[in-house]
């Protein structure tokens, strides 16, 4: 499989503050790939750099095999698109699908005013009249449109009301499958877009901490539920990537793919099985849980 | 090895699984040509890859075969390899699970052997 993107010792930082750390990966092609992580992790960083928007600090980023930054023959190819941009004039949506095609060799027109009716939106209507949702919208229609080979989609549905989000994964899901290309997607509402994911790549803190294949993710953790000494039996010997113990039960995740082994003996001392899914996985991964923290909040003052 | 696969049951398997339920209840028939991959990535909004996956692991099961170019057929007796493995697999889980529950709530086995039998008459 070929790489579109392959980051080297890649770093950058904003002032002093750090914002991706040697980063080391190399991105099939032609996935559709979810890219995770909490505020402040470094996703938007890792897209504007794949865009040539940003120059490293250190460290060697290439995409389609040459670097970025002021690459005209990389950039005709790469879309970011995000929430609301902010235009200097008063655009009309007709103007901007006009000026996109302009830039992009690819770009449909013809499929652009068909999404644009789709979704019942106005040519005529001013840009900068619209709500966010409808802003996060006409992004997502110039970049589906562009059918960039690298198409970066940061937090498109941001604003959306639900019915909206649904299309947009549908028409997203439809138009990757006419025209197979490498789009990746970040999002904070994880869990209604990981079916449509090939891959997925968690980001904590400026570090990749995971980048696989959607089934290898959804088998690489369990999480098991009981007594508490019953957990405790269960974990000896076991790595626990999370343990909690409350008065109404235990439960610990484990990552490890679930055996034989661990079957028979979840059985025997009669713990309860669940999945994790890639969402939770990430929570358990990047979150450490204040529960002290949560309970100090109500304490009196004395 | 019977591992609890419906709990921890990645999606292509879960596609897998409820083909082979379809092939069942004859709503696919032995030597038809089953869902394309496309067809299960716009109908259940699952990656293409996915359903490639689904499809792949019905070929190793034996369920389903390829032919000309990239039609998916059931293979003739896919039913009879469905049946048993899901013998040994769902159905044992299933009883596993039953017995289980009958225990916790003191039911005997003469009980047990009885509510299923009324089941089989209805």
């Amino acid at each position: 499989m070929n790489h579109v993107i392959e980051m080297q010792q890649l770093s950058f930082s904003y002032g002093k503050k750090h914002a991706l750390k040697n980063i080391r990966i190399q991105m099939n092609e032609n996935q559709l790939i979810g890219l995770i992580g909490r505020n402040g992790s470094g996703k938007t960083t890792m897209m504007k750099l794949c865009a040539g928007l940003l120059v490293p600090k250190s460290g060697e980023i290439k995409v389609f095999g040459q670097n970025p930054v002021n690459n005209l023959s990389v950039l005709n190819e790469v879309i970011y698109s995000y929430t609301k941009v902010p235009f200097k004039a008063p655009l009309t949506l007709e103007r901007i699908i006009t000026d996109f095609g302009r830039f992009y060799e690819h770009f449909d027109m013809v499929f652009a005013y068909k999404l644009m009716d789709y979704f019942s939106l106005n040519h005529r209507a001013k840009y900068s009249s619209l709500s966010q949702g409808m802003c996060s919208l006409v992004s997502f229609i110039c970049a589906i449109s562009t059918r960039a080979k690298l198409t970066l989609l940061d937090e498109p549905v941001i604003g959306m009301d639900i019915t909206i989000r649904h299309m947009v994964y549908e028409i997203l899901l439809r138009d990757y499958m006419e025209y197979p290309r490498t789009i990746i997607i970040s999002s904070h509402i994880l869990s209604e877009i990981q079916d449509l994911l090939s891959e997925m790549i968690i980001i904590d803190n400026g570090a990749v901490l995971l980048y696989k294949a959607l089934d290898e993710l959804q088998t690489m953790a369990y999480r098991i539920e009981g007594g508490r000494e019953e957990v405790e039996t269960f974990l000896t010997n076991r790595t626990v990537l999370y343990k909690e113990h409350k008065v109404t039960g235990s439960l610990a995740v484990l990552e490890a793919s679930f055996d034989a082994a661990a079957d028979k003996e979840c059985k025997q001392l009669n713990l309860s099985l669940s999945k994790v899914t890639p969402e939770e996985l990430y929570i358990y991964k990047t979150n450490d849980r204040k529960e002290m923290d949560i309970e100090c909040l109500w304490e009196k003052q004395i | 090895m019977k591992i609890n696969e419906n709990v921890l049951a990645p999606i292509y398997v879960q596609i897998a699984n409820a083909i082979e339920d379809d092939i069942l209840n004859d709503k696919l028939m032995e030597s038809s040509t089953c869902y394309s991959q496309l067809i299960i990535a716009k109908e259940l909004k699952v990656n293409p890859a996915t359903a490639a996956k689904g499809i792949n692991l019905l070929v190793s099961r034996g369920v389903l075969e390829k032919q000309r170019g990239l039609a998916m057929v059931i293979s003739p007796g896919a039913k009879e390899l469905i049946i048993q493995r899901k013998k040994q697999t769902d159905f044992e889980y299933k009883i596993e699970e039953l017995v289980k529950t009958a225990k916790q709530l003191h039911l005997s086995e003469d009980y047990l052997q009885q509510k299923i039998s009324n089941y089989y008459m209805t």
